[in-house]
């Protein structure tokens, strides 16, 4: 065979001497037994094979046997590609000029043709098959965090010389808390601030939006709890009645319920602006609260959780065993699971179904920032970061650190559902890291100032955006929200 | 050609045989037991009345025209290697656990198979609807493509690329892993250069 001519290599006499070769299994076997095949390949295998020959393509690119990969990898969702491409975007870039470092950030160059690539939305692999086209958007996120350049990143500047903290971001906006009684809202596709929400008479401790963006509602050291109109920023209802300051909250539906340093919760309904309960227990004050419409947990300094009926307003159970304040909270209502981050220097599983500890992680040293959860891996964060498994009473599978790891205590962390954390540091950098292997990944930003001036204090990420909050009223760096790209367009 | 490999499951003198002919007009026993896992030869029976022993001792040999004497052979020797096990559940594949020892015995008997061969079990499986053996058919072939080049599979395969230059680049272009080796490749390429500009300037 090795002497044969290349050009020779025709279909007929490839029939003709047919019993040496491998059959070609997919072309030539009934269609559906071909797809029985390509179901155990996987997405890397299938991706290569359909650029193999017209005939190939047409049977790996299957719909239903991408379809079927999506769900294994929890893709079900055809978001619309952002396009991250005006404004503050195309002209006011993170840069040295502006004391920030954006690692393999791409020349302008690059990026003018990484953007007329994001330009086309929906690419050609889309119409051949939807759901190959989302995986494949999905594979190709996950690679902009994890190793390709940054395609794009902005800086938002404080209009005041109030630093602006806590980024959320929820529905093409960014809703801040300003320390200036207020909280600013960016438009995050052109970059451009596009409301202020202005009323509150002391420092905003909480905020957060509704799920369909209709509503902000905050919480202050006034006292008082305010809804916003989402869109127009305008002020819908002043909700007073606690005693004292309001330190959090969580919004289900129209139903929230807010925490207060007078140790109570109360329940309200956002619409009428009327308050429905007021849940009465806690001793001292409340430091978190969780709410998923039916159940509220809380947890408090008098080193208890407690869950609620918030229907009838009843306390079902007071979650006992921590040896100091509570200050941190995850509630995971399908799975009746909640943790609690404590001074005691133990974070605990819970089961509140039943009411019963099922797990106590044991941590090095006391100063937690607070604790994320996916699936079973809980990541946890001070000087380094910590992931846990919590099945069978927990046990510390990583330490995240090492010749990359951060100089100074980590300040901001989050963790995303692509197992990807990211974490700031008082050294003033932003790193990337992978909790399934307990390894460094990438540098994402480093300031200038090697965070002297003021670190990246607060930091939110989605699928396909990083939000960096830096500065505070009295150090020397600017007050800003550094914004990093990463999403990518249908193939 | 009627012993299988050592420690194949042979099918007891008291069992009740079922009758199957080949293409080339051989024919067959198999154990009723194993003869059920084919859905085929099942609805057979349910049409033929050959529901209990005494009417499948007195039956007529069944015509598969479509499998020939090799391939029938080793559907034989597969079924009754099989004929104990728990219904297959095509829904829920993924979910089907095997036994070590069961495991070990098909990834034997799979070895044994020329792709001619694999190529005509593959069909017969399908023609007699056996779920596991098909299963085990398009794992074995996945594990043939797995892991190679779109080169290696069309060198295999002898595989005429029919796509043009263009549509080629695109194809390559959507390949996100394709995507992230070709940057890192830059990168060492960049690397590479910067390490040798020195030594070309002094």
């Amino acid at each position: 065979m090795s002497d044969k001519p290349e050009s020779s290599k025709t279909q007929l006499e490839g029939d003709i001497i047919e019993p040496l070769l491998q059959k070609d299994f997919l072309s030539q076997l009934p269609e559906e037994i071909a797809f029985h095949i390509i179901a155990y390949l996987t997405p890397w295998d299938l991706t290569v094979c359909s650029g193999v020959s017209r005939t190939w393509q047409r049977i790996c690119e299957d719909d239903r046997t991408w379809r079927q990969k999506c769900l294994e990898k929890g893709y079900v969702k055809f978001d619309a590609p952002s396009c991250r491409f005006l404004g503050g975007w195309a002209t006011n870039r993170a840069n040295e000029q502006a004391g920030i470092t954006i690692f393999s950030h791409m020349d302008l160059q690059e990026a003018h043709q990484n953007r007329r690539e994001r330009e086309i939305a929906y690419g050609q692999c889309f119409e051949r098959s939807s759901w190959k086209s989302l995986y494949l958007r999905k594979k190709r996120i996950i690679s902009n965090w994890r190793s390709r350049p940054i395609q794009s990143s902005t800086v938002l500047k404080s209009h005041d010389e109030y630093a602006i903290r806590y980024p959320q971001i929820h529905s093409g906006r960014i809703v801040t808390r300003s320390d200036g009684y207020t909280l600013p809202v960016w438009n995050v596709d052109d970059a451009q601030p596009a409301l202020t929400l202005t009323g509150h008479m002391g420092a905003v401790s909480t905020s957060q939006v509704s799920d369909d963006g209709k509503y902000v509602v905050s919480g202050s050291t006034d006292r008082t709890v305010r809804v916003w109109c989402g869109q127009t920023g305008a002020q819908r209802h002043v909700l007073q009645g606690h005693t004292s300051e309001v330190y959090c909250m969580s919004l289900h539906g129209t139903t929230l319920v807010s925490g207060s340093r007078d140790g109570t919760l109360r329940v309200w309904d956002i619409v009428d602006g009327k308050c429905l309960h007021i849940l009465t227990g806690h001793l001292r004050m409340v430091n978190c609260v969780q709410f998923d419409g039916i159940r509220a947990v809380s947890c408090a300094f008098d080193f208890t959780v407690k869950v609620w009926n918030v229907e009838t307003g009843e306390c079902l159970h007071t979650l006992t065993g921590h040896t100091d304040s509570v200050y941190s909270l995850l509630f995971e209502p399908k799975r009746d699971l909640v943790v609690s981050g404590s001074w005691d220097q133990t974070i605990r599983v819970w089961d509140v179904r039943r009411g019963t500890c099922i797990a106590i992680l044991l941590c090095l040293r006391r100063g937690y920032i607070g604790v994320q959860l996916r699936g079973n891996v809980l990541v946890a964060c001070y000087d380094n970061s910590e992931v846990w498994d919590i099945r069978d009473g927990g046990s510390c599978i990583h330490r995240l650190q090492g010749v990359n790891g951060h100089t100074s205590t980590i300040i901001a962390f989050q963790l995303l559902d692509s197992r990807l954390l990211v974490t700031s540091s008082f050294d003033g950098s932003v790193k990337l890291w992978d909790v399934d292997k307990g390894i460094f990944v990438r540098d994402l930003v480093r300031l200038e100032s090697d965070g002297f001036g003021s670190p990246i204090w607060h930091l939110e990420a989605t699928e396909t955006l990083l939000v960096c909050s830096v500065g505070s009223q009295t150090g020397t760096e600017d007050r800003k929200l550094i914004l990093i790209d990463f999403d990518a367009s249908y193939p | 050609m009627a012993d299988g490999p050592s420690g194949a499951k042979k099918c007891r003198d008291d069992d009740v045989l079922f009758r199957v002919k080949s293409k080339e007009d051989r024919e067959y026993t198999l154990s009723k037991k194993a003869a059920q896992l084919s859905g085929t030869i099942h609805h057979y029976s349910e049409n033929y009345g050959l529901d209990n022993d005494e009417a499948i001792m007195k039956m007529e040999p069944m015509s598969l025209l479509e499998v020939s004497s090799e391939s029938l052979h080793h559907i034989i020797r597969w079924c009754e290697q099989h004929r104990n096990c728990p219904i297959w559940e095509e829904e829920k594949w993924w979910q089907n656990e095997r036994d070590a020892e069961l495991t070990k015995w098909e990834d034997e008997f799979m070895a044994e198979m020329t792709s001619e061969t694999l190529y005509n079990l593959f069909l017969a499986a399908n023609f007699l609807d056996i779920k596991c053996l098909l299963d085990k058919c398009a794992q074995s072939v996945a594990d043939m493509i797995k892991g190679k080049s779109v080169d290696e599979i069309r060198e295999i395969w002898m595989l005429e690329n029919d796509f043009t230059p263009e549509e080629e680049e695109k194809i390559k272009n959507e390949n996100p892993w394709e995507a992230i080796l070709r940057y890192q490749e830059q990168l060492e390429k960049e690397k590479e250069e910067q390490a040798s500009q020195p030594a070309a300037s002094s």
